[in-house]
């Protein structure tokens, strides 16, 4: 199921909720992870398994770090569980791509069957990944509870993209956590949000990308700095806004998670990016491979291998594909750029060309990210920079100028913190005004829920 | 008895709990009940892979078997039995591409039931004629977009995939237990 | 500035959204299903029927998603208000049509496929050639997105409609098929509705224009007979703004331009596979549907024979799609018999037919859109 359907809305939600908010104290737990469980079975019931034998096998392995003292068979039970989670990532989203790769290093082709990605599986590996991690580390305890660790592991607001929220960040709610009517609104303020961003802004953009990218032949310098901003644009607020609805549904049940985007299009370097952009995902790399790696401490090259090491990674980890891998590399290089070149100049320009600068780069990141073939890579960039572009300026540029300006100008202002600082005044000083713009909000991307038959996340592919 | 050493000295420092079952994770190749635990979970990992890994393919089945019993047990008979001529021209499909077919069409032609299986010789082969079968599919529609509603809609109910070595398009109002029935069969 | 606090905003809306959830909630459960969406010329999802395969395999969730959506309370006005607000983004393009100038929507054209197309070329030009006792004309209409460019909004990328005409008028010339060209005519009267304002389709005063200007080389006397204009209905919602779902209240008035004669006609119109034979082009009961264009010979039909009292012209087949359905009343009275062939639907054999019926000449009359991407005719023509 996805956050933005007619029918988590209209039907799971409202039945969802009413039951929770029935139930006294600790048959709320039950009732979340059996909603939960519909929430992952609604769709691709084969994969709850997969599922619940992820939380089953981590909820154990939890305990038995917990319980090892010895530090070579601690190691070892840490490797195996290692194994085994990264095994069933790899087995479902890595092993067509290794096959594909190997085979076309040999220059053969090797069939094996498609197996369809399980939704978040990415998500929630991850997830139980850091929970096995911060045992070992000794940072939490493990949770002797199988339903306590059930409600962390197979909760459905973060299950199927995102956040990847730690253990140790919600390890007291886990145990007490207040669900009341105020905290609710909170979580539908949110998650509204989240869902205009997701519907009103992300699908229109993608539709003018689309319709870009599938162009035949040559494009405009400026139709293609066009479709790249509008995806630009498409990307931030399909994600962030899936995760906005991600933390309101978590505010609905008594959660608090925290903030996974925070105004990223407003950083002034790349690494502030990182910094702002998809924070879990950043932070989780850092804590579980770069610093374990040696971060930056062991000598230069030491470095810049681990850079590059994190960010293949974390490129591979938005899709089994090597145009990720590039755009994974792309910020690894840009990173190492900025940390031993560039931060001198960067730190004394005006803050306006700093911003710029992050912002085109990131731009061009999104090229990378955005188009499968290397070629295809290849002709746009080259589009972009007049290489093999059509002309500098056209007349479907201006077409496609007109119908988006307002999509774009909307696009910019929502990506600032001031409009949200703005709303926030209106909320105090005038309620129903704020709560009027909130429903108008909601109502438009209704009727867009019901006017197309469902849109799919962005993504879930990954 | 070095092993035994170890964890006597162990369960001194710690609590009783853990002491009793420390025992078989510290090292040895003894088996204790984490261990079997252990590769119980690994087993049923192990198990529901495969069986996913499976679940791709296909029995194989002859289709001569596939027709008779498809014939007998689903109301596909009521349309028109088809030959390797209107298998070229509504999929372009070549009869010797396949290792046999059934392709029943309802006789009028304003009429989109239809129900085609396909077995291919390989899984290459099952391929390209899938792509021909969606596309037959897409231009179905084509030719009845906003023109015919009900065709439209059963057009979009259409049940068209690959299972295995086998290629399969039913349309029609009982589309759905056709396929049904030929899943059981393979 | 007096310093307020959040919480009565989040009081009102934590009620507020809760009881909007169980209102729509409950209103879904309890108003009917509807079979059909007027607006949307479509059926809607009915509730699916559900099994433990389907279960599993994911596909009754999907359907009962789409069934869900389909009849969501209000559902038209959802629609609407997804429409209206797309046009205030600035929206002027849905599903291949453009929302044009004047009310018009245009449907956009796609470009063939060169092999797609010589594959046709090639089957008619072979069919000329084996076929050279027999007269051969080709009528193909161009579209709105051609003959209305000017509507098209503002700097829409459009692919120029003309050159591929120009293509295929050029190989079906050489090859002896006489084309008729009615681009020029329908630009001399582009001040006139041509077009239907919502429909792909073109008005029958296009397709009596265009049939004065097939007159010519079909060598037919006009002079004959007069027609009069009557509006057959005014609300008629074609399939543009179903597709697109732009305008989708606006009307279009649908003429037939009957003959201006004392003596009533008499005329047999066979629909040959339904067994069926009527004294009339027209379907009047089209009319109380949506579809109304279908009016004219009843939709579309895999063959329809129409014989005439004439004793000026031979046996005439079309080759045709359903804008010659609005085309043929002109051209009937000037033949004894005429058979009409829509290869999209027809899988009979060509030749036999030709022998069957004495066929003196053959008339193409398709739109440049459908034609381009059609790839029933060449299977028609040259069977495999």
């Amino acid at each position: 199921m996805v956050f933005s359907s007619i029918f988590f809305i209209f039907y799971f939600l409202p039945v969802f909720m009413l039951l929770y908010y029935l139930v006294p104290g600790r048959v709320k737990d039950i009732v979340l992870v059996l909603g939960s469980m519909v929430f992952y079975a609604w769709g691709e019931p084969v994969y709850l398994v997969l599922m619940l034998f992820s939380a089953v096998f981590n909820y154990y392995m939890g305990l038995e770090l917990d319980r090892i003292e010895d530090p070579s068979p601690r190691k070892r039970n840490l490797v195996f569980t290692i194994v085994i989670n990264l095994l069933i990532l790899g087995f479902f989203k890595y092993y067509g791509f290794l096959l594909d790769s190997a085979g076309s290093l040999f220059g053969i082709s090797i069939p094996h069957p498609e197996l369809a990605l399980p939704i978040g599986i990415s998500f929630y590996t991850f997830k139980n990944l850091s929970y096995i991690f911060d045992i070992y580390k000794g940072k939490i305890a493990a949770q002797r509870n199988l339903l306590t660790f059930g409600v962390y592991s197979t909760m459905f607001p973060h299950m199927a993209a995102g956040p990847i929220v730690r253990y140790a960040d919600i390890e007291e709610q886990l145990r007490s956590r207040t669900v009341n009517l105020s905290k609710m609104g909170i979580g539908v303020e949110i998650f509204i949000k989240g869902l205009a961003k997701k519907v009103i802004l992300a699908d229109n953009l993608a539709l003018i990308y689309n319709q870009i990218l599938a162009t035949d032949g040559r494009i405009s310098v400026l139709t293609a700095w066009l479709g790249i901003f509008a995806y630009t644009m498409q990307i931030y607020f399909d994600f962030s806004g899936y995760s906005d609805m991600a933390i309101g549904l978590g505010k609905m049940l008594g959660f608090d998670f925290q903030k996974n985007f925070d105004y990223p299009y407003t950083s002034g370097s790349v690494s502030e990016f990182w910094r702002r952009w998809h924070i879990s995902l950043g932070s989780w790399f850092r804590d579980y491979v770069y610093i374990p790696l040696g971060g930056n401490r062991a000598g230069t090259a030491r470095h810049i291998r681990n850079i590059l090491i994190v960010w293949a990674l974390t490129g591979l980890w938005h899709g089994a594909s090597w145009n990720f891998v590039l755009w994974g590399v792309y910020y690894g290089l840009l990173l190492l750029l900025e940390k031993y070149v560039l931060s001198r100049f960067l730190g004394a320009a005006p803050a306006l060309v700093q911003r710029l600068y992050t912002f085109l780069l990131v731009m061009i990141g999104w090229v990378f990210f955005s188009i499968p073939s290397f070629g295809s890579i290849a002709h746009y960039l080259g589009s972009m920079f007049g290489v093999s572009a059509s002309g500098f300026l056209d007349r479907s540029f201006l077409y496609y100028l007109r119908s988006g300006i307002i999509l774009f100008i909307i696009s910019i202002l929502a990506c600032q913190p001031n409009l949200q600082i703005r709303f926030r005044r209106l909320m105090r000083t005038r309620p129903w005004a704020a709560i009027l713009i909130d429903i108008l909000l909601f109502v438009i991307a209704v009727a867009y829920l019901v006017s197309s038959s469902y849109h799919s996340f962005l993504y879930q592919q990954f | 008895m070095k092993e035994r050493t170890a964890v006597l000295k162990r369960s001194t420092q710690k609590e009783k709990r853990t002491s009793s079952r420390a025992k078989g994770s510290g090292g040895s190749f003894r088996v204790t009940p984490s261990l079997v635990i252990k590769i119980l979970l690994v087993a049923i990992l192990a198990a529901y892979l495969a069986a996913l890994y499976i679940s791709d393919y296909a029995k194989d089945v002859s289709m001569d078997q596939i027709t008779s019993s498809m014939e007998a047990s689903t109301g596909i008979a009521e349309m028109q039995k088809r030959g390797r001529g209107d298998l070229r021209r509504f999929y372009s499909i070549e009869e010797d591409e396949t290792l046999g077919y059934l392709f029943y069409k309802a006789v009028s032609p304003m009429s989109v039931d239809e129900c085609l299986i396909v077995k291919a010789a390989n899984s290459a082969g099952a391929d390209s004629l899938y792509e021909r079968v969606n596309a037959h599919l897409d231009s179905q529609k084509n030719v009845f977009g906003g023109y015919g509603t009900d065709q439209m809609a059963l057009l979009g109910n259409a049940s068209v995939g690959k299972k295995g070595n086998y290629v399969y398009y039913f349309c029609g109002a009982g589309s759905d237990s056709v396929r049904d029935a030929f899943f059981s069969l393979i | 500035m007096v310093k307020r606090s959040y919480k009565p905003f989040f009081r009102k809306l934590s009620y507020l959204f809760p009881a909007i959830l169980f209102i729509v909630l409950l209103l879904n459960i309890v108003l009917p299903d509807r079979s059909f969406s007027e607006k949307e010329n479509r059926v809607l999802a009915s509730r699916p029927a559900l099994s433990v395969d389907q279960i599993l395999s994911g596909q009754a969730e999907t359907k009962y998603e789409t069934y869900v959506n389909d009849q969501f309370v209000l559902r038209d006005l959802w629609v609407t208000l997804k429409a209206d607000f797309d046009i205030l983004l600035g929206k002027t393009e849905s599903n291949g049509v453009y929302l044009g100038k004047s009310g018009y929507l245009l449907e956009s054209f796609t470009p063939p496929a060169d092999k797609r197309l010589t594959a046709t070329l090639d089957a008619i030009t072979s069919f000329a050639q084996s076929h050279t006792g027999i007269h051969q004309y080709m009528l193909l209409a161009p579209n709105a997105v051609n003959i209305l460019k000017s509507h098209l909004p503002f700097s829409a990328p459009q692919v120029n409609q003309d050159q591929y005409i120009d293509r295929v008028k050029d190989t079906v010339s050489s090859a002896g098929v006489t084309f008729i060209d009615v681009r020029d005519t329908l630009r001399n009267h582009m001040d006139e509705q041509l077009y239907y304002k919502t429909d792909h389709h073109w008005t029958t005063q296009a397709a009596y224009y265009a049939y004065l200007a097939a007159s010519d080389p079909l060598e037919l006397n006009t002079a004959q007979v007069s027609y009069e204009k009557l509006p057959a209905s005014v609300s008629f919602q074609g399939t543009l703004s179903a597709k697109s779902g732009f305008r989708s209240s606006a009307k279009d008035e649908l003429d037939v331009f009957l003959p201006k004669s004392d003596v009533a006609p008499e005329f047999v119109v066979n629909y040959v596979e339904e067994r069926k034979k009527v004294g009339s082009y027209y379907a009047a009961d089209r009319l109380k549907t949506r579809d109304k264009y279908a009016m004219f010979f009843d939709g579309n039909h895999a063959q329809i024979k129409i014989t005439t009292p004439s004793a000026e012209g031979g046996n005439l087949l079309i080759l045709k799609d359903s804008y010659a359905n609005c085309l043929i009343p002109f051209l009937a009275p000037h033949y004894r018999n005429i058979v009409m062939i829509d290869p999209r639907y027809y899988y009979g054999n060509l030749e036999d037919l030709i022998a069957a019926e004495d066929i003196r000449e053959i008339l193409y009359i398709y739109n440049a859109n459908t034609f381009f991407a059609d790839t029933s005719l060449e299977l028609t023509l040259v069977p495999q």
